[in-house]
């Protein structure tokens, strides 16, 4: 408060002189006739005398649906809510003053803000302002019950400089700030001590509000010295108080007016040889807003909001009707409970699966391991049993055949067949324990080392047996793998064939074919023989 | 051409040895024409 500025320009006030009343509009009489007979209307507003006329958002109008659509919803990335209010027509034959607040976000009621003044100027001899101080006032003053004289007043005191040339002091009070601006303000004792710079002059203090004056029983009444201004005179009145000077009061009861007092320049305080001065004056007020406003609010939070209008008297009582907006600031997806819960869900999902992926590739990890240990252990099995089938009962025969050549040793002829007959045993068995040596051998793992191996030992089988081999193989052959045990059944079983034709066959002439088609080996054993009959 | 297999000369014993690899075996034969075996085995990739 207390910002000194330059009043030249101030062309809204026109001081006007209460006893030579020169040439006033009918409204102004009106209200200085209401204001002699000193009544009141009671205000009784049964609907909300304001309404929200618009909002818009960001710029946008929103469709104003009222409260059986549910709340109005804004989306989360507004930057600016502007309401509109205005008062509505039919509610009241006299203007009324509203406050409003938006639930969620306000700490209590606000207005847009109507300002009072109280101000002083010094002025030169010519009656020139020079500079001045103003005292703003909005709001409610502490302890303000509606009434001025029953109100609890605040105290002030302010300290100026008094400008060089500056002779008189001038008081001076406004209603508008800006013309919209209702409500009561009270100005008791005020008061100037006027401090000198010369220690010959004395310190004095004044009251600038007279016990004198024309009407001062009533409101109407005008301390001496002291004049109205403003498009409605109305607005400016008094207060007697008993045995003291009367409060000064501005009402402003019209949002399309505004008025005021000032201390005409014939009666202002001379100042001459003054330094400084001491102000001191008690206030209470209740200062709000009548008729239409625009307000803003920035960016709102998610949320629910409740936007209250309440409509008050002049005097700022709430007139016990309040009209409620619902607003919803709808929050963006990522705000959500749901949006979260479904993360949440996706990500324990995707942790879930990652380690089921991983327990089951440990699991089939093992189970490779266990798998490629058992056929280790079949195969152990399987070489172990071709031992025992193939050499065991060669060994055996081998074993007999000794001791029946060393039962013989005495006959030569005997003996030397016994002899033979071992020679060719151990040869077989040589042959054997060769083909089984070659089959378990990782080196002869494939197609490419087999099928010649094949050959060969048939070709070799036959022509022993004294029967002529055809052989058919494919020009090239491909390095497919073959396992052990493949090697080992195909043979053993190619040489069970052969040991077929040869024992039982009575062939001439015997061909073995290999073929390799579409990635599958097919192995031809084919004899020109006596055939087998049919079971 | 309809004589086939399970004799007690050692056909099932082949027959068992190529079953146990994943592979087929086959004999046919016509009486005073010649016998035929013939075994087959799925391949591997090179």
């Amino acid at each position: 408060m207390g910002v000194a500025h330059s009043f030249q320009s101030q062309s809204t006030i026109r001081p006007v002189v209460w006893n030579s009343c020169p040439s006033w509009t009918t409204a102004q009489l009106s209200g200085l006739f209401f204001l002699l007979l000193g009544t009141n209307p009671t205000l009784a507003a049964e609907k909300p005398a304001f309404a929200v006329e618009a909002i818009e958002a960001d710029g946008v109008k929103l469709p104003l649906g009222g409260e059986t659509t549910g709340p109005l919803k804004l989306r989360s990335n507004t930057r600016s809510l502007d309401i509109t209010f205005a008062p509505v027509r039919s509610a009241s034959a006299v203007p009324l003053r509203f406050r409003y607040q938006l639930d969620g976000f306000d700490l209590g009621w606000r207005d847009p803000i109507g300002v009072m003044r109280f101000a002083v100027r010094f002025n030169d001899a010519a009656d020139n302002t020079i500079s001045g101080e103003e005292f703003d006032a909005y709001g409610e003053s502490p302890g303000w019950t509606g009434v001025p004289e029953t109100a609890r007043f605040k105290e002030r005191q302010e300290t100026l400089e008094v400008p060089q040339g500056a002779t008189r002091l001038q008081a001076w009070l406004s209603s508008a700030g800006p013309q919209q601006t209702m409500g009561v303000y009270a100005l008791d004792g005020l008061e100037v001590m006027i401090m000198s710079s010369s220690p010959t002059l004395e310190e004095r203090s004044v009251g600038m509000i007279p016990p004198t004056g024309s009407l001062m029983d009533k409101s109407a009444g005008t301390p001496t010295g002291w004049a109205r201004h403003g498009t409605s005179l109305g607005i400016a009145q008094i207060r007697p108080q008993a045995g003291r000077p009367p409060l000064i009061i501005m009402r402003d009861d019209r949002p399309d007016a505004f008025g005021g007092w000032l201390t005409r320049g014939s009666k202002d305080l001379p100042l001459a040889g003054a330094s400084k001065i001491l102000l001191k004056w008690r206030e209470a007020y209740s200062i709000g807003w009548g008729g239409g406003a625009r307000v803003s609010y920035p960016y709102l939070p998610a949320g629910e909001y409740r936007l209250r209008i309440q409509t008050l008297s002049v005097e700022g009582l709430p007139l016990g009707n309040e009209s409620v907006m619902r607003l919803l600031v709808v929050p963006p997806f990522y705000q959500t409970r749901g949006f979260w819960i479904c993360l949440a869900g996706l990500v324990s999902a995707a942790l879930g699966l990652l380690v089921r992926q991983f327990t089951r590739r440990r699991l089939q990890r093992r189970l490779d391991v266990l798998e490629s240990e058992r056929a280790v252990e079949r195969e152990r099995g399987r070489i172990a049993r071709d031992l025992h089938d193939n050499l065991g009962a060669d060994l055996t025969h081998l074993a007999l055949l000794s001791d029946l050549a060393q039962a013989d040793a005495g006959d030569v002829n005997k003996a030397k067949f016994h002899f033979d007959q071992i020679f060719d045993l151990a040869q077989s068995l040589t042959r054997q324990v060769d083909e089984m040596v070659w089959a378990v051998n990782p080196a002869n793992d494939s197609l490419k080392g087999f099928v010649p191996f094949l050959s060969n030992y048939s070709q070799n089988y036959l022509l022993a047996a004294g029967l002529p081999c055809r052989l058919d193989l494919p020009d090239s052959l491909e390095d497919v793998p073959l396992s052990s045990a493949q090697r080992h059944h195909l043979f053993l079983t190619v040489k069970e064939a052969l040991h077929n034709i040869v024992k039982h066959a009575h062939a001439t002439e015997a061909r073995l074919s290999v073929r390799i088609h579409q990635r599958l080996l097919t192995i031809r054993v084919e004899d020109n023989g006596r055939g087998i009959a049919t079971v | 051409m309809d004589a086939v297999s399970q004799r007690c000369d050692g056909t099932g014993n082949m027959h068992q040895r190529l079953s146990s690899i994943g592979g087929t075996f086959e004999r046919t034969s016509t009486p005073n024409n010649g016998t035929a075996v013939s075994l087959t085995l799925p391949l591997g990739k090179a």
